[in-house]
């Protein structure tokens, strides 16, 4: 019976030192890439965002992010009546652009910090403190058939 | 009294007609002035792990098309039979008013790799290449010489051809091509079965 106090003790001593057992994490305030028309001669596309991602408690703000496309192997394409438009994804622990890692698809990006900008109980991604961005090839752009492309990137992060 | 109230029941089932109406013309609304589905990107919740998707949305327009392309076989050739010519009309489409440019290339030779070349397999021979943008051989008399991986711009589609293709998608007879074997490399070359490939690419002005 003595001993009781000591594995309370350690039990307090690691949930201090493992927060991440206990985390939540939140992906938001993410928004649509909506390119509209391209012609041939307009260059290659690129577009970024702005989202949040926040880790409860704050005492744990490492977390890893992994990107699944729509394509085999989860690649990162978009389709149109059976062709595919491949296209780059970026991401940074930033709420900027530059800077950004490549995402490999399916593969997670480690050891990224989630930035106490707006607080972990904001609901609304008012400061955000992360970034994706895309990047389209025009040499591709000019090598598929006219047509209205369209993809899903599947986004999953989780505390570290 | 009874009268009254289904009065009002009759009121109420037109005002919700016409807020049904109303939905329906919004809804279609927005159907139409979406280009897409209705799909958007959805935010994760709080838990363990968190996941949100995003949509990537892109329209490529037709801008230009070449078709009704076929191949050229000369068949045999006997000495003294002279240079052959042949010549096909074909289709250049473009969604935009404007002149387009024209680029041909052949199988190559080792000092240009887009030489417009027939093989044997043993020898190669030369030949050459007409472009004209208005169809029917009658017009071969102005058709360009094209030079080898070079292109040439300033070729006419004809504005209502554009406005049809625009439209319709609809690709009639525009241009015309022609090639020319000369005499002197038929004669040059061992015999045996000569082929080649030539690539035609088209771009807007």
């Amino acid at each position: 019976m003595a001993k009781l106090p000591k594995i309370w003790l350690l039990i307090i001593l690691w949930l201090c030192f493992a927060p991440h057992v206990f985390a939540e994490i939140r992906i938001f305030g993410l928004t649509d890439f909506d390119f509209g028309k391209w012609v041939l001669g307009a260059g290659p596309l690129q577009d970024n965002a702005n989202l949040c991602v926040t880790v409860r408690p704050p005492g744990a703000p490492l977390y890893q992010i992994t990107a699944y496309g729509a394509g085999g192997n989860n690649s990162f394409v978009l389709t149109s009546a059976g062709n595919e438009l491949p296209y780059r994804l970026f991401f940074n622990d930033r709420a900027r652009p530059n800077g950004a890692t490549e995402f490999v698809p399916g593969q997670a990006l480690i050891s990224l910090r989630a930035r106490r900008r707006g607080g972990p109980n904001q609901t609304q991604c008012n400061r955000p403190n992360a970034n994706i961005s895309t990047l389209i090839s025009d040499v591709d752009l000019a090598q598929i058939p006219a047509g209205r492309y369209g993809g899903t990137i599947i986004l999953i992060v989780g505390p570290e | 009294m009874s009268y009254i109230i289904n009065n009002n029941i009759f009121i109420n089932q037109s005002a919700l007609i016409h807020i049904v109406k109303n939905q329906f013309v919004k809804i279609l609304i927005v159907i139409l002035l979406c280009p897409f589905s209705l799909q958007a990107a959805t935010q994760g919740s709080s838990g363990s792990t968190s996941s949100g998707t995003v949509e990537i949305n892109i329209v490529k327009n037709r801008t230009i098309l070449i078709t009704g392309l076929r191949d050229f076989n000369f068949g045999q050739w006997n000495t003294g039979d002279g240079t052959l010519i042949d010549n096909d009309n074909a289709c250049v489409g473009k969604t935009n008013f404007g002149t387009y440019g024209i680029r041909a290339a052949g199988d190559g030779n080792g000092f240009d790799p887009a030489a417009f070349t027939l093989s044997n397999g043993i020898d190669q021979i030369n030949y050459n290449v007409y472009w004209n943008d208005v169809a029917t051989p009658s017009g071969a008399n102005i058709a360009n010489q094209l030079t080898p991986g070079v292109i040439q711009h300033g070729q006419n589609e004809g504005f209502f051809h554009t406005i049809f293709f625009f439209l319709f998608g609809a690709c009639g007879e525009n241009a015309n091509i022609e090639i020319e074997i000369p005499g002197t490399e038929l004669q040059s070359g061992s015999g045996g079965i000569y082929s080649g490939t030539l690539t035609l690419l088209v771009i807007p002005d």
